[in-house]
């Protein structure tokens, strides 16, 4: 990893985390959402969007991992993430800034997750732990919170079983 | 053969000629004078005796007589037989005294006659005087028993009288104490109405004059609320379009990781690139967090209180403050306005009051002295 990784940081209630930025196409806010059918029973798929011509289901993350939706909020943002053949919206109530960490710096302060996580805590890839610096102007982190790193396909299957279940 | 007074007086004659005879034939045939003593001495003891006899029976008769005439008058049935055992020498003495006694007899009749009837009379006349004392007894009993009545009606009323005129003493005592304390009582203070007239006047003008400086200060607070409104409406256009810019930014500084992410791409020049986009995204983070110090009111979620310092609400809360002040001196005034009228009201019931007092103290006085 000598090439430097990029995530995006968001918050989802009063914990901040991050994702790989670079599944991650595009930030929106206040889009046209399509409703989806009995969506008061399913919070955690939030509706259908439109996005360069492409369909694409909106899911809920702050519904789905800490049953607080963050559309309730009104101030959502939607992170579009387009990897290989899949797709999707994940609608949190912030997002951050870009992180850009050195391999060096991330080996120093990187601690990869352990397996055995419940869903869809189990996407989490690791975490980026104290003393870590920031690239990006505006990534406003404490230096003593730990940041959890999903993995955003998985993050979204993750999500996508949870809200099946719960169906 | 019935024993008579002549027959008795014929039968003692001839003992006394055969005594006689006797004595004059011993006489003659020469008897002894003894002899002759003793025939004429036991001779005249017996006629003596003999005497004797027929007086007492003929007394004994008399007595009879005398009975049956008692018994004639008290038992008329028993005369009869009490005339069969008396001869016949007795009878017309009977019959002459029953002749007699029969007009004594019917005298007494019609006199006991008389008697009871005027004892009848007598009772009647009784009888209807003790009914007429009766019936007399009963009115005067009424009598004295209304009397009674009257009595105690008269004592009750006197009761009454000496109650009303020892509630007329002490309402006399209480009147001239009133009229006592109402002539020691001072006089109306019209000074001091004066005074308070005034004072309400300076402070009617004081009020308006107040509420003169807070209506222009309420108009010019609106003004610069006004201003300051439009101001907020562009600070919150400016934010929007931070927020905007920045998440523009943010894309772009997405698009660029990844093209940096590409083989072909020239890492010096998207680096750069990538810090003076970062310079300009924390300036507009800053410009956009200091938007948000002061959140719009019609933006500010529900339940969070508006912050004392923040500039937008400032003014609001000032005009509030005013128009709370405006309703307060409105409240004070319309207040001091109403009490103003209450004194006054207040200080005309006093005069009547005390002149009405005064009148009627000088009436119940004089009405007490007259009771």
């Amino acid at each position: 990893m000598n090439r430097a990784t990029s995530w995006l940081q968001f918050r989802v209630g009063e914990q901040f985390h991050a994702l790989e930025a670079a599944p991650v196409r595009q930030i929106l806010r206040s889009p046209n959402l399509l409703s989806l059918p009995a969506s008061q029973r399913l919070p955690c798929c939030a509706g259908m969007l439109a996005w360069q011509g492409r369909p694409l289901l909106v899911l809920d993350l702050g519904a789905c991992l800490l049953r607080r939706p963050s559309l309730s909020a009104g101030d959502a943002r939607f992170l579009v993430w387009t990897q290989a053949q899949h797709a999707g919206v994940l609608a949190v109530d912030e997002v951050g800034g870009l992180l850009r960490l050195s391999a060096t710096t991330l080996t120093r302060h990187w601690a990869p997750a352990r397996p055995g996580l419940r869903p869809p805590w189990n996407a989490i890839r690791g975490l980026l732990h104290a003393g870590a610096p920031s690239l990006a102007g505006p990534a406003e982190l404490e230096p003593a919170d730990p940041i959890a790193v999903f993995d955003v396909a998985a993050l979204w299957q993750s999500c996508w079983n949870l809200a099946g279940e719960r169906r | 053969m019935k024993r008579t007074p002549q027959r008795s007086l014929l039968l003692l004659s001839l003992l006394a000629l055969v005594w006689g005879g006797a004595l004059a034939i011993l006489a003659g045939l020469g008897a002894s004078f003894a002899l002759l003593l003793t025939a004429w001495g036991a001779g005249a003891a017996l006629l003596v005796s003999l005497a004797f006899y027929l007086g007492l029976s003929f007394r004994l008769d008399l007595l009879q007589v005398q009975q049956a005439l008692h018994e004639a008058v008290t038992k008329p049935e028993a005369t009869a037989q009490l005339e069969s055992s008396l001869t016949a020498f007795w009878q017309p003495l009977i019959d002459a005294a029953s002749a007699a006694r029969l007009p004594v007899e019917a005298a007494a009749r019609e006199k006991a006659q008389m008697n009871a009837q005027f004892a009848v009379q007598t009772a009647a006349q009784t009888a209807a005087q003790l009914a007429a004392l009766q019936s007399a007894l009963d009115a005067e009993r009424t009598q004295g028993s209304a009397w009674q009545r009257q009595a105690a009606q008269a004592q009750a009323e006197l009761g009454l009288l000496r109650q009303q005129a020892q509630e007329t003493a002490r309402t006399l005592e209480r009147a001239e104490a009133a009229q006592a304390a109402l002539a020691a009582l001072p006089p109306l203070p019209e000074p001091t109405r004066h005074e308070l007239g005034a004072m309400a006047h300076e402070r009617q003008a004081a009020l308006a004059e107040l509420k003169s400086v807070v209506v222009s200060l309420t108009a010019e607070v609106q003004k610069q609320s006004g201003l300051l409104a439009t101001q907020q409406r562009r600070a919150e256009q400016l934010a929007q379009s931070a927020e905007a810019l920045t998440l523009l930014g943010l894309n772009l500084r997405l698009q660029l990781s990844h093209l940096a992410a590409s083989a072909t791409a020239d890492a010096a020049v998207i680096e750069q690139t990538e810090a003076d986009l970062d310079a300009l995204l924390g300036a507009a983070a800053r410009q956009a967090g200091e938007a948000a110090v002061a959140p719009v009111p019609s933006e500010r979620p529900a339940g969070q209180t508006p912050r004392a310092d923040a500039p937008g609400d400032a003014p609001s809360q000032m005009l509030a403050r005013l128009r709370d002040v405006t309703a307060q001196i409105d409240a004070i005034t319309d207040a001091a306005t109403q009490q103003d009228e209450r004194m006054a009201s207040l200080h005309r019931q006093w005069t009547q009051w005390h002149l009405a007092a005064q009148g009627a103290c000088q009436a119940i006085a004089q009405a007490a002295r007259k009771t």
